[in-house]
């Protein structure tokens, strides 16, 4: 694109020339692009189509290979082939995509092979609407395809976050051998932001089981699959798949807080959400109250330890997101009850305001603290407008 | 008077006349007695080691009987989801220019759940060759129905015989791909008999050449029987094979266009043999 | 999930058998599907019902050794390519 900083720009100059207004989908592109992505497989569904786009244009002057598949079908499929061959593969898709894309998740997962996979979320369910959402939640953390398997997903709140995540979701991909979600939603897939021309290409990791032909180093045949029908071979296989998400429960959660410290009241929200509840956030605080705000940055592994030791510090907790309440299950397992969570959120690709979830949060602290109304006069809206307040 | 000449005796020694390819692994299959599939493995395998291309092929298996071929022939294998082997195929052809890119696949994967990925990979003309074993029922699932099944064969799903009014007629998967342009070979032969199984290798021989030549995408049909799945005796399966099922299905080279009207990319494959004019 | 530890090459049989025989005949691998006794043309080969193998079925056995031409039809046809064929040496004089 141009406005790309030159390499031979030195000091000033090339401070200002890598600042620039990107558009979210096209900012993740490059940010792959830069990252290393060896293979891009893609089908156009909007609100991310100008992702695919960027890649069509890019992934040739890289020299590197650009496919719009038949479906999101065979986009995945295709990516499957490629990355058992050892490439560093993106594919990209919204909602109704995903779904599609769910048969090759479980293989991925089963045979090991990495991958990183972008959902900008719409919403549903079925064909829905391309307005922005997070109801892919259930779907990112528990669902997709069949099978006892976990996939790492990452939530960027911001175009200059998601572009970060891309570099660390391929390399969280090729450290585990697992297919690694990006979730965010059409907002931030459709927005333009200032951002920071300032990647990172992952180092290769040497390995065992790509493909490559036998004769390249004259080795036994290697063969990448999922399948194994003798089912003491298959617990085996299954043992280890969960040692593995072990390891990354362990080392791989992220979450982002503010204003925790004195926190009475927390906020947990992600992506668009966590930016709507931030600026509630900032409304709480200059009215005295002390709330703090959750930003998970993994919603796999979920930042569930980090939540139970809030759960013991704060009198209730309000999640917020584009949805009829799905993270919400995840906090209350956290807090298995040691304080009130209740949630609030809007459907169909509308977005909760600040002022919504002001409300919302008064509700919680009036009904926590058993009084009126903490805050004067913010009247409760009634709950069939609000579509969401639990 | 005659005059004798002695000639000094010649001593011709033993010859080898046929063994089987140092690729096709050295144990027993799960195949049922006398299933076609033993065959056209066989073939892929004798074709391979001809060629010299099993060191760097990079095949893909389906889902179906031949869902264990990577324990049978000895190159680098991906196993695909059902019926997305010419997908797998086209990411693997795409970030390995240098290989040799094979999928083997039955007419449960390739003609019903997989019909998009072979038509999208034969009209986009990607440089690989496609093994389609084609015996007209699922054999692996109990030998229910498949799209290619023959009007009146009786199945596990089909009890009274396909009848074309509920089910539709049997698919000729070559002859709908041998329209696109990025075919650049399709043909279909049988393991009925030694000489149709001489005529089917010569076919994936040619098949293998068309990938080498990055003329376009190469399809082999390789009718086969399933003696379990059709009720029948291994001997009177292939019987069925060279009278109805011929029938339903002609045998031949439906297209060999030697060079596309488009040149082949650069992929990093051998130049096509025969230059545009 | 990488080599697979079953995966053990076909040996080459460089040296055809002593004594002399046109047919090596992997019989433990034989399903005894019987194509091959119904493709050769000299009715060479049948299944040795006297015995079944590790399959658990009777293999098939070259019957009539001097009927054989070694021509490789029983080896085209065999789905398990049990079959590696030999053609006898020949010592020609006038």
């Amino acid at each position: 694109m141009s406005g790309m900083t030159p390499l031979e720009l030195t000091g000033d100059e090339r401070a200002r020339r890598s600042r620039v207004l990107m558009k979210g989908n096209e900012a993740i592109a490059e940010a792959a692009i830069q990252a290393g992505c060896d293979a891009y497989f893609g089908y156009p569904i909007t609100p991310q189509a100008e992702l695919l786009e960027w890649m069509a244009r890019r992934m040739p002057e890289e020299g590197r290979v650009f496919v719009q598949a038949e479906s999101e079908l065979g986009a995945i499929n295709m990516a499957l082939g490629a990355a058992a061959c050892g490439a560093r593969v993106l594919v990209s898709s919204s909602s109704p995509g995903i779904s599609l894309m769910a048969e090759a998740m479980s293989y991925m997962a089963g045979s090991g092979t990495p991958m990183v996979l972008v959902n900008v979320m719409r919403a549903g369910p079925g064909l829905g609407g391309i307005g922005p959402s997070q109801s892919d939640y259930f779907q990112a953390t528990k669902g997709h395809g069949h099978g006892d398997y976990r996939v790492p997903v990452l939530a960027p709140a911001s175009i200059a976050e998601a572009m970060a995540l891309m570099a660390d979701a391929f390399e969280l991909a090729e450290r585990y051998r697992s297919p690694v979600l990006v979730v965010l939603d059409g907002i931030l897939g459709q927005a333009m932001e200032p951002v920071t021309l300032d990647f990172r290409n992952p180092p290769r990791l040497d390995n065992d089981w790509t493909l490559t032909g036998t004769g390249a180093s004259d080795r036994p045949a290697r063969v990448v699959k999922s399948i194994d029908l003798d089912p003491e071979a298959l617990e085996a296989r299954n043992l280890a798949l969960q040692a593995k998400y072990a390891q990354i429960s362990a080392r791989e959660t992220r979450w982002a807080g503010e204003a925790l410290e004195d926190a009475q009241y927390l906020l947990v929200a992600y992506g668009t959400a966590a930016r709507v509840a931030a600026s509630a956030l900032a409304w709480a605080r200059a009215r005295g109250l002390a709330v703090g705000l959750l930003r998970p940055i993994t919603l796999w592994p979920f930042p569930s330890d980090e939540l139970a030791r809030l759960s013991v510090q704060v009198r209730g907790m309000l999640t917020v997101e584009l949805s009829s309440g799905q993270m919400v299950e995840d906090v209350r397992l956290a807090v298995a009850g040691r304080c009130p969570v209740a949630f609030y959120g809007r459907m169909g690709g509308m977005v909760p305001t600040p002022d919504e979830v002001g409300v919302a949060l008064a509700d919680l602290i009036a009904k926590t603290e058993g009084s009126s109304s903490a805050l004067g006069a913010a009247p409760l809206r009634p709950s069939s407008d609000t579509g969401g307040v639990q | 008077m005659t005059l004798t000449i002695a000639r000094p005796a010649v001593v011709r020694p033993a010859r080898l006349i046929y063994e089987k390819p140092a690729i096709l692994v050295d144990r027993a299959t799960h195949y049922c007695p006398g299933c076609g599939h033993g065959v056209v493995q066989r073939l892929v395998a004798e074709v391979l080691e001809e060629l010299d291309l099993a060191p760097r092929t990079i095949a893909v298996a389906p889902v179906g009987c031949a869902v264990f071929i990577y324990d049978y022939l000895d190159v680098d294998f991906i196993e695909a989801p059902h019926g997305r082997a010419p997908a797998v195929a086209t990411g693997v052809r795409r970030v390995r220019p240098e290989a040799f890119v094979l999928t083997y696949q039955g007419d449960g994967d390739l003609a019903a759940i997989g019909t998009a990925e072979i038509v999208h990979a034969a009209a986009r003309g990607e440089h690989i060759t496609a093994i389609f074993v084609n015996n007209g029922i699922y054999g692996m699932t109990g030998g229910q129905m498949a799209p290619t099944t023959l009007l009146g064969q009786k199945t596990t799903s089909s009890p009274a015989g396909r009848d074309a009014a509920l089910t539709g007629y049997p698919i000729r998967i070559t002859e709908m791909l041998a329209s696109l342009p990025g075919v650049a070979y399709a043909a279909r032969g049988t393991v009925a008999d030694a000489s149709s199984i001489g005529k089917l290798r010569a076919m994936i021989k040619r098949a293998c050449q068309v990938q080498l030549e990055g003329t376009g995408f190469a399809l082999v049909e390789a009718l086969s029987n399933c003696p379990v799945g059709w009720g029948m005796t291994p001997a009177t399966s292939l019987a069925h094979l060279a009278g109805p099922v011929v029938v339903a299905y002609p045998t031949g080279v439906i297209v060999d266009r030697g060079m596309i009207a488009h040149p082949a990319p650069d992929l990093g494959c051998p130049s096509p043999a025969h230059p545009e004019d | 999930m990488a080599q697979n530890p079953l995966a053990i090459r076909s040996p080459r049989l460089l040296t055809p058998p002593v004594p002399f025989a046109p047919l090596v005949i992997a019989q433990e691998h034989c399903k005894g599907c019987e194509l091959c006794v119904g493709t050769c043309h000299s009715a060479c080969l049948a299944l040795d019902r006297t015995r079944v193998n590790v399959l658990g079925y009777h293999p098939v056995v070259l019957v009539d050794q001097a009927a054989c031409t070694s021509c490789a039809f029983c080896a085209r046809v065999c789905p398990d390519a049990v079959f590696t064929v030999w053609a006898p040496g020949r010592q020609e004089h006038s």
